[in-house]
């Protein structure tokens, strides 16, 4: 397991942060997730076996965000 | 009755009947009273029964009997102190006092008394003898105090009153009241003291008010005037006055009142500003307020929440009609209830719906009130609150429920302690508890026990921080099965951001785990040999690298490939090949430690990873997989053989990181199996150089096509039976600029591997072919030229077609071209191999096998192919002579040869014992240096022409 916090930009309302959650428990290997509006952060435990942060980065911004690893 | 006394005993008979009569008589009390004995030494009769106490009683101790039992409490006291006073103040003389005080009679009644008094005292100053006469002065004290009364309230009201007063006498104020005073800033005195009414208005009025004054005085009435008063400082205000004529002690006069209308003004503000008060209300409410007039049913009024809720401005709502307000069909409705409300009061409010000027409808609780103007207008006041947010609110909570009970994940809700409060079906469904066994509960009893107390803790710590959590966690069923959920936990607060409740929903996700497994399964591990895969392996690469670099160890890394594995997929089928491969693998993996790890990188490419492995330790394994690995597969009825050649490269001499080890250990096993198979090879760094050798050389052949550096060399077959030239095989052979001759076996399994062969493969048969035509157009003998073709020219498809333009292009005869195939084409086995051999073999083209003894040949299988010839491996022939086994091989593929009716030709021949011995075997022909190299074209057809003239002679 590992753990990773990624930087979104563009939340404006919970929704918006119910939407990048939504997006990345959907990805395999997401064990674990909180998605900040006040940080504009997604904090993710994921296994490394499953899944690359570079598809948390993609799911984000196929969402309409911004993403920063 | 009375006792005898010193006045009764002294005195004429006469005088004493008078005494008698004026001691007997019942309106006054006579007494002489001893104070130092405290009992009356006489006392009126009357006293006795005014008090109803014995005359005993007071001759003995009337003085405490009175005091204790009639006085008045309040009197007691004043009266004493007053009597000794007097007393101390002037010792030893006698004083006269007239005291006031009550006294209770017989009947309890209050009874005033005055009592004119005598005191004598002693020269001590202390009272001794007290004599008097007590009269009853409750009548007129009565009428005293109800006079001082009635002047008391005359006063009061005087004062009182918040109209000025005033009486005058001869043109002069005779009584003012208080009011009148501070109305006009004078003190009575002032008023009183010869000022005139005129003094107190405005000077333009003072004649026409002294008129008045006189007019009054002389009778006259009138009604009530304003005048212009004037206060003591000189300031103005408007007043009032009502007068009328009087007779004040006989003399006339006049009374009247002063009303001070500025007070009255400020009534009139209030009001107006109650008005304003009520419109601000009125106006301002958040309500609807509509005013109808009952009768026309028209509006009079609407205040802006009126416009606001019926989106009118207020000049269109005023003169609409009630019913108007309302959806018409329900319109006669709504107005009725209105009307019934106003007249009969109270009630709960009613519910009902408006429409607006855009047409929509909004839910209301209306209230109403019946309103009576001045005028006798009945009116009704209307009001609307607007409830279409809580109607929604409500319509909302429904939906909530129902989203509750429908949705697909489960739903558990807790109070701020954790609690259960509430579950939806689906939770039920999922944990197996029914809702009363949840209910009470916290959500502790789904704990399956795989978590961590930290895990959960951790999990508290976010919720409570940042009012969210969803991860997935492991909950366990009523009946133990254990099972994974995604999870959300949100917290609900109230408005003073206190926690109400915990909600949380989860989704099995079992399924999804399933699903993650298999594509772990698929990313990470072969699915033929279930042995992870490359990239399995680097990770475990890159993870036991780090550890062995920290802990400085060493470790291996074996590059396992399989010899001649192609040869057996070619000749039995990919499912044999597989069978063969899950059979290495298992072999493999039960040849190393737990710790290593074995993988398959692809086709018959394994690699062995051995951690904290010393030189000698990593040679041993390689030694140990040699032998597992090269023991015979039972496959299909037949017993396979296949050897491994092994490469290792060794951390940290040979490279640090994954990529350059695997390199490196492959580079070592491309020299093992050059070093002839079957054998292991430690990387050196020379092995950089061969393996760079060989990309250099891909690209080399590439362009050595296209600038046409190819040619070939024909080696001799010779008919043993009469030492003529049969055939030659035709040997290609590369000429580059640079290096020069470049030997085959160093370039084919390049052009092999690259795909290369096919285009070389091509040119080869078309040159071949020219060139035996050319030579039997020159004249020469007409010889078989044998063109090798490799397996994966024959898998194109393309053979029989370029044959067949080839034959025609050259115009050679088919019977002289001579196909050598290897035992794998030949075994591959499909119909298709069949067919076009068959084909090939009917237009007259040769087929021989090619390295016969090598393969798998299946004899059985071998029958049902066209083939005309089978050629002894060289490696059988070099041997033949000291080695039985080769000698016994050679002898029995020619013996099973000529049984099939194929003829039999043996390669590598170098020595005459060698052809000895193949003669003695009837071997039909031979090929090797014994005879000649492989001779450039015009070598070989000089040789040729030598053979014709030798057979000529």
């Amino acid at each position: 397991m590992k753990s990773l916090v990624i930087g979104v930009g563009g939340m404006t309302c919970q929704g918006c942060a119910k939407s990048v959650g939504d997006v990345l428990q959907e990805l395999p290997g997401v064990v674990q997730l909180n998605v900040s509006l006040d940080s504009g952060n997604a904090s993710v435990v994921y296994d490394e076996t499953l899944v690359e942060p570079e598809r948390f980065k993609k799911a984000i911004e196929d969402a309409g965000f911004d993403a920063a690893l | 009755m009375p006792a005898e006394n010193d006045i009764g005993a002294t005195g004429s008979s006469q005088g004493e009947a008078f005494l008698r009569d004026l001691l007997d008589a019942p309106e006054h009390i006579l007494y002489r009273l001893d104070l130092v004995r405290g009992g009356f030494d006489y006392i009126s009769p009357i006293a006795a029964t005014t008090f109803g106490v014995s005359e005993e009683d007071l001759r003995d101790h009337g003085l405490a009997l009175l005091l204790e039992k009639h006085f008045h409490p309040d009197d007691v006291a004043p009266f004493r102190q007053r009597v000794r006073e007097l007393c101390r103040r002037t010792p030893g003389q006698t004083v006269r006092v007239a005291l006031d005080h009550r006294l209770f009679d017989r009947y309890g009644e209050i009874v005033w008394y005055r009592n004119s008094m005598t005191v004598v005292s002693g020269p001590d100053g202390r009272p001794t003898l007290a004599s008097g006469v007590v009269v009853d002065v409750s009548a007129r004290r009565k009428s005293e105090l109800a006079l001082r009364e009635s002047e008391r309230k005359y006063r009061a009201t005087m004062d009182a009153l918040q109209v000025g007063v005033f009486m005058i006498q001869d043109g002069k104020f005779c009584f003012v009241n208080p009011k009148l005073c501070e109305m006009f800033g004078y003190s009575e005195a002032e008023l009183l003291s010869g000022m005139e009414p005129a003094d107190t208005v405005a000077p333009e009025l003072r004649a026409i008010t002294a008129e008045k004054i006189r007019r009054r005085a002389a009778g006259e009435r009138e009604g009530p005037y304003e005048s212009t008063g004037v206060r003591k400082d000189g300031t103005r205000f408007p007043i009032m006055i009502l007068g009328e004529p009087s007779e004040l002690d006989g003399q006339p006069g006049s009374v009247g009142t002063v009303i001070d209308m500025s007070v009255q003004r400020s009534v009139e503000q209030a009001l107006k500003d109650a008005t304003e008060r009520y419109s601000v209300l009125f106006e301002g409410a958040h309500e609807a307020i509509i005013v109808v007039d009952v009768e026309s049913d028209l509006l009079i009024d609407a205040n802006v929440g009126a416009e606001l809720l019926f989106r009118h401005p207020h000049e269109e709502m005023v003169g609409r009609r009630l019913s108007g307000l309302f959806p018409p069909e329900r319109s006669e409705a709504f107005r009725r209830a209105l009307l019934e409300r106003a007249l009969h009061g109270h009630g709960a409010p009613l519910e009902m719906e408006v429409l607006t000027a855009e047409g929509s409808l909004i839910a209301v609780e209306a209230g109403a009130n019946a309103m009576e103007t001045s005028k006798g207008q009945h009116l009704v006041q209307c009001v609307f609150h607007d409830i279409q947010q809580r109607k929604q609110a409500e319509q909302e909570q429904k939906l909530a429920a129902l989203v509750f009970e429908t949705s697909q994940e489960s739903i558990l809700v807790t109070d701020a302690r954790g609690n259960i409060i509430s579950v939806n079906g689906v939770c039920q469904e999922m944990n197996g508890y029914s809702a009363a066994e949840l209910i009470g509960q916290t959500p502790r009893i789904l704990r399956s026990g795989r978590h961590s107390p930290e895990f959960y803790a951790a999990m508290w710590e976010t919720i409570n921080a940042t009012g969210h959590w969803q991860g997935e966690v492991w909950n366990q069923r009523r009946n133990g099965e254990v099972f994974p959920v995604w999870l959300r936990i949100s917290v609900y607060r109230d408005a003073s951001g206190k926690v109400r409740n915990y909600v949380g929903t989860a989704t099995d996700i079992s399924e999804r785990l399933a699903a993650q497994e298999r594509i772990r399964q698929l990313a990470y591990f072969d699915p033929l040999t279930n042995l992870p895969n490359r990239r399995m392996l680097q990770d475990r690469a890159q993870q036991a690298l780090a550890s062995a670099e920290r802990e400085h160890k060493q470790l291996a890394l074996l590059f396992l490939d399989l010899d001649h594995f192609k040869t057996i997929n070619d000749s039995l089928g990919h499912s044999a090949g597989d069978r063969l491969l899950r059979e290495v693998a298992r072999r493999l993996s039960a040849s190393v430690r737990r710790m290593d790890t074995v993988a398959r990188l692809g086709g018959d490419e394994f690699v062995v990873l051995l951690t904290e492995a010393t030189l000698e330790g990593t040679a041993e394994v390689a030694r140990k997989i040699l032998d597992v690995v090269a023991r015979p597969y039972p496959v299909d009825q037949h017993e396979l053989g296949v050897t491994p050649s092994v490469g290792i490269s060794v951390f940290p001499q040979d490279g640090t990181d994954f990529e350059t080890l695997l390199k490196h250990a492959d580079a070592a096993m491309y020299r093992a199996k050059e070093s002839g198979r079957n054998a292991y090879q430690f990387f050196t760094s020379e092995m950089n150089a061969a393996a760079l050798e060989r990309l250099t050389l891909e690209n080399s052949l590439r362009q050595g096509i296209e600038r046409g550096e190819f040619l070939l060399y024909y080696q001799p077959q010779v008919e043993v039976s009469s030492g003529r030239i049969v055939g030659a095989e035709a040997l290609v052979r590369w000429r580059h600029p640079m290096i020069g001759m470049v030997p085959p076996g160093k370039f084919i399994p390049v052009a092999e591997v690259s795909g290369l062969i096919v285009v070389i493969g091509d040119w080869v048969l078309r040159e071949a072919c020219r060139q035996n035509k050319a030579w039997q157009d020159e004249g020469l003998p007409p010889i078989r030229i044998a063109v090798n073709i490799s397996s994966v020219q024959f898998r194109g498809g393309q053979l029989e077609k370029s044959v067949r333009t080839v034959l025609a292009d050259t115009a050679l005869a088919a019977e002289w071209l001579e196909l050598e195939l290897t035992e794998g084409i030949v075994m591959g086995g499909a119909n298709e191999t069949i067919d076009t051999l068959q084909r090939l073999s009917s237009i007259g083209v040769k087929l021989a096998i090619d390295d016969f003894g090598t393969g798998y040949s299946s004899l059985s299988y071998l029958k049902r192919f066209p083939i005309d010839k089978l050629k002894i491996d060289q490696s059988f022939v070099r041997d033949i002579v000291g080695d039985p086994d080769d000698w016994a091989i050679a002898t029995a593929v020619i013996s099973m040869g000529h049984s099939l009716r194929l003829s039999v030709i043996a390669e590598g021949v170098e020595h005459a014992e060698q052809l000895e011995m193949l003669e003695s075997q009837g071997c039909d022909e031979v090929q090797g240096y014994y005879f000649s190299a492989p001779l450039p074209a015009e070598g070989f057809a000089e040789l040729l022409r030598q053979q014709r003239f030798l057979n000529e002679d």
